[in-house]
């Protein structure tokens, strides 16, 4: 679980992305039990609605289900859903972003696949 | 829960300033007396008004009690008029104890011949004459009358300030100064014809008095 | 949504000043409100009127349905902790307690006794001999002990150092998310509580301010910083909040919110963006001289 919570987004949003990179990164399994809303809310010293607000995101993305009394649970399919969204904000937020760049700095197509295959031996 | 109950829990807490002090104080200032009486032994007696010290200090208490716990209660989330009630049901359980503690000396002091010093402190003439209901009448009758008139004076202060107790100095000024201008001769003369039984029987309507206003003033004070 | 508190042209005046003036919100049950603003903005004074301790000169207020002046089964559901909170002279802080005990209906005994311990409250100590961080202790032992359905707390740890407020805050939240009550939260440490409130309420100058979830204020108002040209172009049409300028560097504080468009080129000027705290935007709004904001 990540920590520290930084200002430029609105908690809830926050909260819903740490469980979305639990999922991704497999800390939480699917079908497997994530904290109550009332535990993020003790761990990262929140109003519990903020919490919940954040969790039923998700829930309304079909990434995380409800099991009356229980809790909630990660929805199968979960992680590869979660991976198709992501690379779909990968591509809007990065992708696009450095083509435009590189268009403004002159950069040729194939001196930016150079760069990345660059960048990967770095990774 | 009805909250005045637990208001007098509340003032149960304060019992030393509350119940013991004028007591002590009273004792205190006896045994000063006793000390002078047994070391001058004046052949006419003594007699003293030591015993005015309990009536004063309680009055000090109902000026007092106000700014030691209202502020408090009210902000326990207790209404004003259980705050009232819980005081007035305190206060006449302490000045009932107070009245009989002070019949029990002076049946003491009148077994044991006044100390075998001619001492008269809780055996006064006047004062003390008429069966032993009435005595213990006359002395709850005084001590509340007392309490509440600090009250009602500390009432008016909650209620309006320093202002308002000026005001209600300066009226009583007026009141008192009127009194000495008109000739005092028939009111003493109508003081010597009722017996001290009878004269604290006039006193109940002025208690009832203050303690009316200072409920009307205190439902309507702020913290 | 339930309200438990309903306020209406909700105005006191004093002799000379007016503290609260057509003051208007309600409080939704269950929810942990920060009550904001300045001091003297006229907080205490809404909250001495929400708990009946003080008159209102006009308007409305109704809590639970109904006035709480002298009302019995409204007062019995209030708690309301405050910094000025009086005591009788000659009482010790376990006397304190028990009363208190004693006055609220829901009081929780193990609540006390774990936060006595934990604030290490000398109980025989008298309340006149505690130091300040200590007095606020026993106002926050009762506030939390009270589980009262609405508990109110106006600054209630003056004096406390950061390790002991971190604990209210985390059995703040721990005996909330356990027994839902409503709470208004009124401090100064803006930035220290806003992440516990689910609803803020900024008071200025008797007014209301701000009436908003937490969650809506995130976008009400960004810093900008860059070079002034660059600025100014940008923010031809934004309400400004504050300017100030360091030789060719200008920073400006405007309301939002921001469109996407516009974000997208205040990236591409690279200029410096940053959301405001809570505490931010209630101190760049509070200490406006005109105070408007429209």
């Amino acid at each position: 679980m990540g920590f520290l919570i930084d200002d430029n987004q609105p908690i809830f949003l926050q909260i819903a992305e740490q469980i979305e990179n639990d999922i991704l990164e497999q800390r939480i399994d699917e079908e497997s039990k994530v904290p109550s809303t009332n535990q993020f809310a003790a761990f990262y010293k929140i109003n519990p609605a903020t919490a919940a607000k954040g969790v039923n995101l998700l829930v309304d993305e079909g990434i995380l289900y409800k099991k009356r009394g229980i809790g909630m649970f990660v929805t199968t399919g979960a992680r590869a859903k979660l991976i198709e969204k992501r690379k779909a904000e990968f591509y809007e937020k990065y992708v696009v972003a450095m083509i435009l760049e590189a268009k403004k700095l002159g950069v040729t197509k194939q001196e930016l696949i150079e760069m990345i295959q660059g960048g990967e031996d770095h990774a | 829960m009805n909250q005045s109950f637990n208001i007098m829990k509340m003032h149960l807490r304060t019992k030393f300033t509350l119940i013991y002090l004028p007591v002590i104080i009273m004792l205190f200032s006896f045994s000063i007396n006793l000390i002078i009486a047994n070391a001058t032994n004046p052949k006419e007696g003594i007699y003293t008004g030591g015993i005015a010290s309990i009536y004063i200090y309680i009055m000090i208490i109902g000026a007092f009690i106000i700014k030691e716990t209202f502020p408090f209660s009210i902000g326990m989330s207790v209404r004003r008029a259980d705050y009232f009630w819980g005081t007035l049901y305190m206060i006449v359980l302490v000045t009932i104890c107070d009245a009989i503690i002070l019949n029990i000396l002076n049946l003491i002091e009148t077994m044991t011949n006044h100390w075998g010093l001619n001492l008269h402190f809780f055996n006064l003439p006047y004062l003390n004459d008429g069966p032993i209901w009435q005595q213990i009448f006359i002395q709850f009758s005084i001590l509340f009358h007392l309490f509440y008139l600090g009250f009602f004076s500390s009432s008016v202060h909650r209620r309006f300030g320093k202002k308002g107790l000026i005001v209600l100095m300066f009226i009583t000024g007026i009141i008192a100064s009127v009194i000495t201008l008109l000739n005092l001769a028939p009111l003493f003369h109508w003081f010597a014809q009722h017996t001290a039984f009878q004269l604290s029987l006039w006193l109940i309507p002025f208690t009832f008095f203050y303690i009316i206003i200072s409920y009307l003033f205190l439902r309507r004070a702020t913290v | 949504m339930h309200n438990i508190v309903e306020v209406k042209g909700l105005t006191k005046k004093y002799s000379d000043v007016t503290a609260v003036n057509q003051v208007e919100f309600q409080i939704e049950k269950d929810k942990i409100y920060g009550l904001l603003g300045k001091n003297g903005a006229g907080k205490t004074t809404i909250m001495q009127m929400l708990t009946g301790q003080i008159f209102p000169s006009h308007g409305e207020i109704k809590v639970f349905g109904e006035s709480p002046i002298e009302n019995q089964v409204v007062l019995n559901q209030i708690c309301f902790i405050k910094e000025s909170q009086k005591y009788p002279d000659v009482f010790r802080v376990i006397d304190v307690i028990e009363t208190a005990a004693s006055i609220f209906p829901n009081w929780d005994q193990e609540v006390a006794d774990q936060l006595l311990e934990e604030f290490r409250l000398p109980l025989k100590k008298r309340m006149k001999k505690l130091s300040r961080g200590m007095f606020s202790s026993v106002g926050i032992t009762i506030g939390l002990a009270s589980r009262a359905p609405l508990t109110i707390f106006d600054e209630p740890y003056l004096g406390l150092d950061a390790v002991a407020r971190n604990l209210f805050y985390n059995y703040l939240l721990e005996d909330y998310s356990a027994h839902p009550r409503t709470v208004i939260l009124s401090t100064h440490l803006i930035d220290e509580v806003s992440k516990l409130l689910e609803h803020v309420i900024v008071i200025d100058q008797g007014e209301v301010l701000i009436d908003e979830e937490t969650d809506q204020l995130h976008d009400y108002g960004y810093t900008l910083t860059g070079t002034k040209k660059q600025i100014e172009s940008l923010i031809k049409e934004k309400n400004i909040i504050t300017k100030s300028t360091l030789g060719t560097l200008t920073s400006v504080t405007i309301k939002g919110p921001l469109s996407k468009k516009e974000k997208e080129q205040i990236q591409e000027l690279n200029l410096d963006l940053h959301t405001l705290s809570l505490q931010q935007l209630v101190v760049s709004l509070t200490s406006r001289k005109d105070g408007e904001l429209k």
